[in-house]
């Protein structure tokens, strides 16, 4: 196992929400047995210990604040395959990343794997149909065990649901070094309260008393529902209770897909377009992403300097960014889709479609052209202001609340002066509001503002982090959202599994 | 001008960021996904851009797999798609390839034909100039734009650009796609192609010989490929202004 002391400017303590930590030391396991030690050996010293993997988390949940990081790095293998019902699920370690499994699967390049079930991966091989993990949390260099830790979800939980949907199985390590493997299924709770044995660990505790909002997408805080499964408590957890060190997800079945960008005269007929096209059963959306105008003129902007990413009309307009699966009955999906393009205002002839993986690559390209150019912008002021970090919003409300709510980001944004784009997940009304700050002053006004529109998401039976968890940068909303009561509920259960408190500390809660 | 007749001739190729090439030269092709010629879809481009009133088809050369091109062709705007396949054709090399097209081409009538400068895969630039010979049809070659209004096509030099009048029938080869073209299908592009037939042509429709075409109607063959590292070579320019200067001074240097 390699251990260092990290460099002032390591990439083992800052991740993608460009907030620096630091670490008196770094270690990186080679394998469970390495890591179960070293977590044992933190435990009886009482090292603080932060769990990184790929570091693309936004809220700074692998960002240390002293002590050790532990590295999962190397624990990227994926293991094995199995049979479950008509489908098939694989077991990996926690830093395989989301693309890793899904181009091994699709591409059926499992030399070298084990059957989990008997005969597996023969079967997988000769199965015509292909498969897929269809968990896309945009980020596809991310971990799956980081996916689970914060119950990741992105664009496709709209059609698929979010990370906890399509985990069966998970092995964690806790803070003394016990090791259980959990899975779905096999044990519940009776309300709020855990009795259970789990390879012959007595587990006993209450969950916070809460429940968690499951009506929008939701990543704030711990899942605690009455009668819930065991694995539950651990998905979305952040890593404050243990590590996962193995886990089997299920995979789907794939089709292809086709992806479109409808261009519409203005923000205010995008969204009607969506409204109208979300539950619409001819079209059957896979995905659908919303574009304001501020956002279009910025990959114009991208686009003037890198040729590569496709060019919007030269029109001021806004999108919508749908995919649809590409089957037999495709003409009549785009009889439908034409009918309420023109409806709103649009024009399907300046509208694009794209199936090849050229195509559609480059129509990712252009959707991903928006966050990653605020990033870049963000990165390139931060030598000159480094005490400026990047500020979107990541809120969910429900169904009948999402045009209040998008009325309300404009009105508090505009009512403070900041300079701002809409753009992402409509699907599950879960926009993403990029503040694009210019210096200090606006992150004062821009911090003063988030915690208006966050109080105003929780207000509407919204979710202040619906996809990026809670880390260290939204400790604030759990108190918004459970109050003092909840964040001791929380801190109880977390001083049961992790007695010394040494795992993953000042995430969630402080 | 009003309703021309354009083909567009596209080639479906490997991925040449996935490709390999064998020991023996040969292009590795198996299980490397195609893509249309990246030179051909900027030829598919400029008609697409220019199109109005006119009439553009697709046409490839080519297993049935290439439909796959055709229908993308489709996709992208153009009217109508024809395939040209047939086991007689198998191992045409460039001549064979520009005959058995030619013959299809003048069987319709068409007062253009757009190609890419060369295919990334044979990379010989050859095809073109060859159509236009058994065509008896015009060549303008390296182009960069073209204006079907005023009937002018804009042809790259190495150190200028030429505006010349475009003389029909022709056959015009494209270096680079048109400023702000159709990079991605439209909607209704998309839909139409759908219910579009792609037309299979064989050996028997078109008229030609069997020592005219495919390996038979060949005049090379690959013995080998190999990477040539370039020597390193001067370049004298001759002002062109005083032509007769310009000869004798070519003269000089040829003769020594």
């Amino acid at each position: 196992m390699q251990r260092f002391t990290p460099d002032p400017d390591s990439p083992y303590t800052i991740d993608e929400c460009k907030i620096r930590g630091r670490a008196d030391s770094v270690s990186v396991p080679d394998d469970e047995e390495e890591l179960r030690s070293e977590i044992e050996r933190c435990f009886s010293s009482k090292t603080p210990v932060t769990i990184n993997a790929m570091r693309t988390g936004l809220c700074g949940g692998g960002v240390p604040d002293g002590g050790e990081v532990i590295s999962l790095e190397r624990l990227d293998r994926i293991i094995g395959i199995g049979r479950k019902e008509d489908g098939y699920f694989v077991r990996v370690q926690p830093c395989v990343t989301v693309r890793t499994l899904r181009d091994t699967m699709l591409m059926k390049h499992i030399d070298g794997l084990k059957d989990v079930t008997e005969g597996a991966c023969d079967s997988f091989l000769k199965d015509q149909r292909k498969f897929f993990y269809p968990v896309d949390p945009t980020e596809m260099d991310s971990s799956i065990g980081g996916n689970i830790a914060a119950n990741s979800s992105g664009p496709r939980t709209f059609k698929y649901g979010p990370t906890r949907d399509w985990v069966i199985s998970i092995k964690v390590i806790f803070s003394d070094g016990r090791t259980v493997r959990i899975d779905r299924g096999k044990h519940f709770a009776s309300g709020k309260h855990f009795s259970a044995d789990v390879d012959g660990i007595h587990l006993e505790f209450d969950m916070p008393s809460y429940d968690f909002n499951t009506n929008v997408k939701n990543a704030g805080g711990l899942y605690s529902k009455d009668d819930m499964d065991l694995i539950d408590v651990f998905i979305g957890s952040e890593g404050i209770l243990g590590v996962i060190c193995e886990a089997d997800v299920l995979l789907a079945e794939w089709h292809p897909l086709i992806s479109n960008i409808a261009f519409m005269p203005d923000d205010t007929s995008a969204l009607s377009l969506i409204k109208d096209v979300r539950h619409d059963p001819i079209i059957a959306p896979e995905f659908l992403e919303y574009f304001d105008s501020g956002s279009i003129d910025l990959i114009r902007r991208v686009s003037d300097s890198d040729p590569t990413i496709l060019r919007p009309p030269e029109e001021r307009c806004s999108a919508v960014f749908l995919d649809m699966a590409l089957d037999d009955t495709i003409a009549d999906r785009y009889d439908r889709l034409f009918d309420l393009i023109r409806k709103n205002g649009g024009d399907p002839s300046k509208s694009w479609a794209g199936h090849d993986q050229d195509d559609r690559g480059r129509m990712f390209e252009f959707r991903h052209s928006v966050p990653k150019s605020i990033f870049e912008y963000v990165a390139s002021l931060k030598e000159e202001m480094p005490a400026l970090n990047k500020m979107g919003t990541d809120m969910s409300v429900p169904e009948d609340k999402s045009d209040e709510m998008m009325a309300f980001y404009r009105e508090t944004l505009d009512s403070f002066g900041l300079e701002y784009v809409i753009f992402g997940h409509l699907g599950n009304f879960h926009p993403h509001v990029e503040i694009i700050l210019k210096d200090l002053e606006d992150l004062r006004k821009a911090r003063e503002a988030y915690a208006i529109l966050a109080q105003k998401a929780v207000d509407l039976g919204g979710s202040p982090s619906a996809e990026h968890g809670i880390g260290k940068l939204k400790r604030d909303y759990i108190r918004m959202m459970y109050g003092e009561k909840g964040i001791e509920e929380i801190r109880s259960l977390k001083r049961y599994f992790d007695p010394e408190m040494i795992l993953n500390r000042g995430d969630m809660i402080e | 001008m009003s309703d021309l007749r354009i083909a567009v001739m596209v080639k479906q190729v490997p991925d040449p960021n996935l490709v390999e090439i064998s020991e023996d030269g040969r292009l590795m092709r198996e299980n490397v996904p195609s893509m249309i010629d990246p030179f051909g879809k900027m030829a598919l481009q400029h008609a697409i851009t220019n199109k109005c009133q006119h009439h553009v088809d697709a046409i490839s050369m080519g297993p049935m797999q290439a439909q796959d091109v055709l229908r993308k062709s489709l996709e992208f705007g153009a009217d109508d798609a024809y395939l040209i396949s047939g086991r007689e054709f198998a191992g045409a090399d460039t001549i064979a390839t520009a005959r058995t097209m030619a013959a299809f081409l003048s069987m319709r009538d068409y007062d253009l034909v757009f190609c890419g400068m060369q295919a990334t895969d044979g990379d010989t630039a050859q095809v073109p100039s060859e159509l236009a010979v058994f065509l008896g049809f015009n060549i303008y070659s390296y182009a960069t734009s073209i204006d079907l209004e005023n009937m002018t096509v804009t042809q790259s030099y190495e150190r200028a650009d030429v505006v010349s009048k475009l003389s029909l029938p022709a056959v015009i080869t494209f270096m680079r796609p048109p400023h702000g073209c159709v990079q991605i299908p439209s909607m209704t592009d998309y839909v139409s192609a759908l219910k579009k037939e792609i037309k299979v042509v064989g050996f028997a429709d078109l008229g030609i010989r069997m020592c005219d075409t495919g390996a038979k109607g060949s005049r090379t063959k690959v013995k080998s490929v190999s990477t040539i590292i370039p020597k390193k070579k001067s370049t004298e320019f001759i002002d062109g202004a005083d032509t007769v200067s310009a000869a004798s001074a070519i003269m000089k240097e040829v003769k020594g």
